[in-house]
């Protein structure tokens, strides 16, 4: 039999009674104002410690116990599993050591979830969007990229605001038609070449650039075209391009952004938003480079099988590097090391043959 | 103040050390569950808030179940992911998203009103609340409506109704708010206000005006090539967003301080009355310093900031009059029985995302 004291309110009045309480291990029992209380000890509800703040006992009836030390009555009760989890869930919240550990570990998951967890989901989730779905949004994006101009404003004081980038291609037809085809024979060589679309544009401020978008829509800048010195540079250039594409790295990309934006709006449902922006700007720089090593591989991989040398990948990506333009191409910037990157690209040797269709235009 | 009538203050005993361990164990846990522990996170977080709030020595309580704040997150992660994708099906869709939720915004303000109220209690009575559907139609759709129409004017007014609305619908036990703040003492606040920002813009705009000339502002926004021009544009630019945010969070102060004194200090709960004396400079360096300590440590003193904004508001908040509790009575059968029915029913969720 243990005694302690509390303060009992009977849920219908807000009035506090001050109240002596017994306890065996069977049974809870007080007098509040000429009635006594009986309650069995197990249909009465200790809830969890939390800070120090008041220990609170909730009873059966809607009333409840408010008492500054209740250990004794703790000790009475059979643990369960869900005692137990509070238990050490409030020690875990009450030690600095343990929340330093807790610390170190939040880091640890968080920085797992990011790097693990959320391109795998993405992954998952890009394999089984349809097909036309991802074109729909591929023709978006790429509506979005083409340059439009809006014009505000009377004869006198006119402004215009431009959005997107690109112009129409300069390129004839014919040569157009060319590459087309070039890439064509180089794909038949693949055993897994990706379903994809060749648009040519005008590159605009963007320059010489080559972009995969989702829905297998690559985009060729005439900027590049030129910087190229043999069609097989483009070729080159594009063989990595479709490594995203059948990869399916554009999506997946965009998913994991909104993945991890979902989570963190989850997760922060207990932090500040301020703090949640930062390891999401971060985690975009990441999946990029393993996502451009990926596409690399690809590209040295098919090169090799339509014995086209891979070192005019590295050939035409040096000169793109050199290039003094206002934005880097995706394909450069994302590489921090790249010289480290294009030594495969040089070591690579071929003793074979130049697969047909392709026009071997070296100087 | 006239005899008789005695003053009992809020404490706050919420300490940084003690919130931070529950603060960070919430997050290790609502990460390595994907968030789905963060639902039980929501219920710890809020108890430690309410539990260590006294009055008269003694403390709220928050009482939610974690599963219905779930089911709530649930409802809208779906909702969500929807709309995001709502885009590439048809153009058309995200807007009748859009529709969708200005129509059901009443409606989930009522249940997350409801649901918090019926889940907090003080000295073992709950809270309530009982907003009808039809005003919170007029205030939250009708009202934003003419927000607009009115280039807003009405803006003080919607402050005022939707403020009294929240507040006259609550009740502790059987006993209701009352609040008699009127539309115009919401216009003297607002006025004050907007004529500051209007005076201070429009002498910056003169400045910028007389010091900017308008051609090279032109061609740096277009030019955007060379590297001078830009970043003296960026310069420029960088002390106007500065100053904004500054006048913005200054006047944003301003008004929470206001605002709040004014609504609680006309509320009443049967004989009780409030005192509440925020200051807005106060408010603005607790905003600044805070958001200074939450960037200096990466987020992580987060919860010093939450712990240091409580304390404040608390510690310029009190009760008037006689404090006589026994005075305050619930209708504890019935509300077992509302209760308990509103578990069995699907709609027992959490709509609110704070």
């Amino acid at each position: 039999m243990i005694h302690f004291h509390a303060d009992y309110f009977d849920g219908i009045s807000a009035r506090a009674v001050k109240v002596e309480i017994e306890a065996n291990s069977e049974e809870i029992a007080f007098g509040a104002g000429g009635v006594r209380h009986v309650f069995r000890l197990a249909d009465i509800r200790v809830q969890p410690k939390l800070g120090r703040a008041r220990r609170v006992i909730e009873l059966p009836d809607g009333g409840r116990l408010e008492a500054g030390d209740i250990a004794l009555l703790e000790a009475l009760q059979r643990p369960t599993g869900e005692t137990v989890f509070w238990h050490w869930l409030h020690r875990l919240e009450n030690h600095l050591g343990w929340a330093l550990f807790a610390l170190i570990l939040t880091l640890l998951a968080g920085w797992g979830t990011i790097n693990f967890l959320i391109p795998a989901l993405a992954e998952q989730v890009a394999y089984a969007i349809p097909p036309s779905m991802e074109r729909k949004l591929g023709e978006q994006v790429l509506a979005m990229m083409d340059e439009q101009i809006w014009t505000v404003g009377d004869h006198e004081d006119q402004s215009s605001l431009q959005l997107g980038y690109f112009k129409p291609s300069q390129l004839d037809q014919a040569r157009q038609t060319a590459l087309s085809e070039q890439l064509k024979a180089l794909c038949a060589k693949q055993p897994d070449c990706p379903a994809h679309e060749l648009k040519f544009r005008g590159g605009g401020k963007i320059g010489a650039n080559a972009f995969a978008l989702p829905g297998g829509f690559v985009v060729l800048t005439d900027e590049l075209v030129a910087l190229a010195e043999t069609d097989l540079e483009i070729i080159a250039i594009l063989m990595h391009e479709l490594g995203h594409v059948k990869m399916r790295h554009t999506l997946r990309q965009t998913l994991q952004g909104a993945l991890s934006g979902l989570l963190l709006a989850a997760v922060t449902g207990d932090v500040d938003t301020l703090a949640s922006g930062l390891p999401a700007a971060l985690m975009e720089l990441r999946y990029s480079r393993q996502m451009e090593t990926e596409a690399d591989a690809y590209a040295l991989a098919s090169l090799r099988r339509a014995c086209v040398p891979p070192r005019l990948f590295a050939a035409i990506l040096q000169r793109l590097e050199q290039e003094d333009s206002v934005s880097i191409p995706e394909i450069v910037s994302t590489h921090p090391d790249n010289p480290a990157r294009l030594q495969p690209f040089l070591e690579a040797k071929l003793d074979c043959e130049l697969t047909p269709g392709l026009a071997r235009t070296d100087p | 103040m006239f005899k008789g009538t005695k003053e009992t203050p809020i404490e706050f005993t919420g300490k940084a050390g003690e919130y931070f361990g529950i603060w960070i164990i919430n997050l290790l846990l609502s990460i390595v569950t994907l968030g789905i522990y963060s639902a039980w996170a929501k219920v710890r977080r809020k108890k430690y808030f309410y539990q260590n709030t006294l009055i008269d020595g003694v403390g709220f309580d928050y009482h939610a179940s974690p599963v219905a704040i779930l089911k709530g997150r649930i409802i809208a992660f779906v909702f969500f992911m929807a709309y995001a994708f709502s885009q590439n099906v048809s153009p058309y869709l995200p807007m009748v998203f859009a529709l969708i939720i200005l129509f059901l915004m009443p409606w989930m303000v009522i249940r997350a009103m409801t649901f918090n109220a019926r889940n907090s209690s003080y000295r073992g009575l709950r809270f309530d609340f009982a907003g009808g559907m039809r005003e919170a139609l007029f205030i939250f759709v009708s009202l934003p409506v003419l927000f607009i129409f009115t280039l807003g004017l009405i803006f003080p007014y919607m402050v005022m109704r939707q403020s009294r609305y929240l507040l006259e619908n609550h009740k502790f036990g059987l006993t209701a708010f009352r609040m008699n703040a009127k539309a115009k003492d919401f216009y003297l606040i607002y006025g004050k206000v907007l004529l500051l920002v209007m005076g201070i813009g429009a002498a910056l705009s003169a400045l910028v005006a007389l010091s900017v000339d308008k051609d090279t502002l032109l061609n740096s926004i277009q030019g955007m090539q060379t590297g001078a021009a830009l970043a003296d544009f960026g310069l420029i630019m960088a002390a106007f967003i500065l100053f904004y945010l500054l006048l913005i969070v200054g006047s944003g102060a301003y008004v929470q301080a206001r605002v709040s004194n004014l609504i609680w200090n006309s509320t009443t709960l049967g004989n009780l009355s409030f005192r509440s004396s925020l200051r807005a400079h106060d408010m603005l360096w607790l905003y600044l310093s805070n958001l200074m300590l939450i960037i200096c440590s990466f987020g992580l003193l987060t919860p010093l900031a939450h712990i240091r904004m409580m304390r404040y508001r608390t510690s310029r908040l009190s009760l008037t009059g006689e404090t006589d509790f026994d005075r305050f009575v619930g209708d504890k059968q019935a509300g077992v029985k509302a209760t308990g029915a509103e578990m069995a029913d699907m709609f027992d969720i959490d709509l609110s995302f704070g």
